[in-house]
């Protein structure tokens, strides 16, 4: 059994408005850091890729699964010779599942220092309405 | 507070007692200090230079506090995480930490040509070596 499936970010698997983390362990990867934030009007992912260039990150939504990939180069092919390692160098990747009530064609992303920022507006239909009340 | 006067003065006490636990844990286990301690450090040598790299995203400059002196890298700063306001957090993996780690530095080094340039969320700092810590060639002529 897949055990990040288990780990319910929020509400009901089958909510609409739902960012859900599906990452699951990849030697292929580095697992980032995640905070997911939800708003009003909107859920914010961030992540944490060091040695990401804006150009190197890939955002893909399919199939109400959210995929975000930070390719790092390998600065040290040709620098010289380590005397140190403490971390390793390579990709970063996480898997989320997000829900109908997202409104894909609207996701946009920025990165600053190392820290990507996904914005996930959710659609008018779901977002909490105020409903005035008026005295008669 | 009589116990206070044990402890050398720190301008963070979190960060104090922090690196107190870790000294601790080094003399116990001196090999696993590396994967606890932030940030992370690797080092790279050339035959002119020595480079320290560290991961430490959404670190800005203003944050950081790098010193070098007698051998030692000193890198002490702040990493603020602020969630967006009127957020409800439905996952936290990434922290506010203040931090502080030295490295001792395997060669001579010219301190005061040390360039230091944050990009990426990576730290990279550049350090000359001395002239004389600097592999020689020697000529062999045939006699």
């Amino acid at each position: 059994m897949n055990t990040s499936i288990m780990n319910n970010d929020c509400c009901r698997n089958e909510a609409i408005d739902c960012v859900q983390d599906l990452t699951v362990k990849s030697p292929q990867f580095y697992r980032a850091a995640i905070d997911v934030h939800e708003l009003d009007d909107q859920f914010v992912i961030v992540s944490d890729m060091p040695g990401a260039e804006a150009d190197g990150i890939e955002i893909s939504v399919e199939d109400n699964t959210l995929e975000i990939t930070g390719k790092v180069p390998n600065r040290y092919e040709t620098k010289g010779r380590m005397l140190r390692q403490e971390y390793g160098i390579g990709d970063f990747h996480r898997r989320f599942r997000i829900g109908d009530g997202i409104d894909v064609s609207q996701i946009s992303a920025t990165c600053k220092d190392g820290v990507l920022t996904v914005k996930l507006p959710k659609s008018a239909s779901i977002r909490s309405r105020t409903i005035e009340v008026r005295a008669e | 507070m009589n116990t206070r006067t044990l402890f050398t003065p720190a301008t963070n006490a979190m960060t104090h007692v922090r690196n107190e636990v870790e000294r601790m844990f080094d003399n116990v286990f001196p090999f696993s200090s590396a994967t606890r301690s932030y940030p992370a450090f690797n080092m790279i040598e050339d035959a002119d230079r020595v480079y320290v790299e560290a991961e430490m995203p959404g670190v800005r400059m203003e944050d950081l506090e790098i010193t070098v002196a007698n051998g030692m890298l000193t890198v002490s700063g702040r990493r603020e995480v602020t969630p967006p306001e009127d957020s409800n957090t439905l996952r936290r993996e990434r922290k506010t930490i203040e931090f502080e780690r030295s490295l001792s530095l395997p060669v001579t080094l010219d301190a005061s040509e040390t360039e230091a340039v944050l990009r990426d969320g990576i730290l990279v700092l550049t350090m000359p070596k001395v002239e004389k810590a600097k592999a020689r060639r020697v000529e062999v002529t045939q006699g």
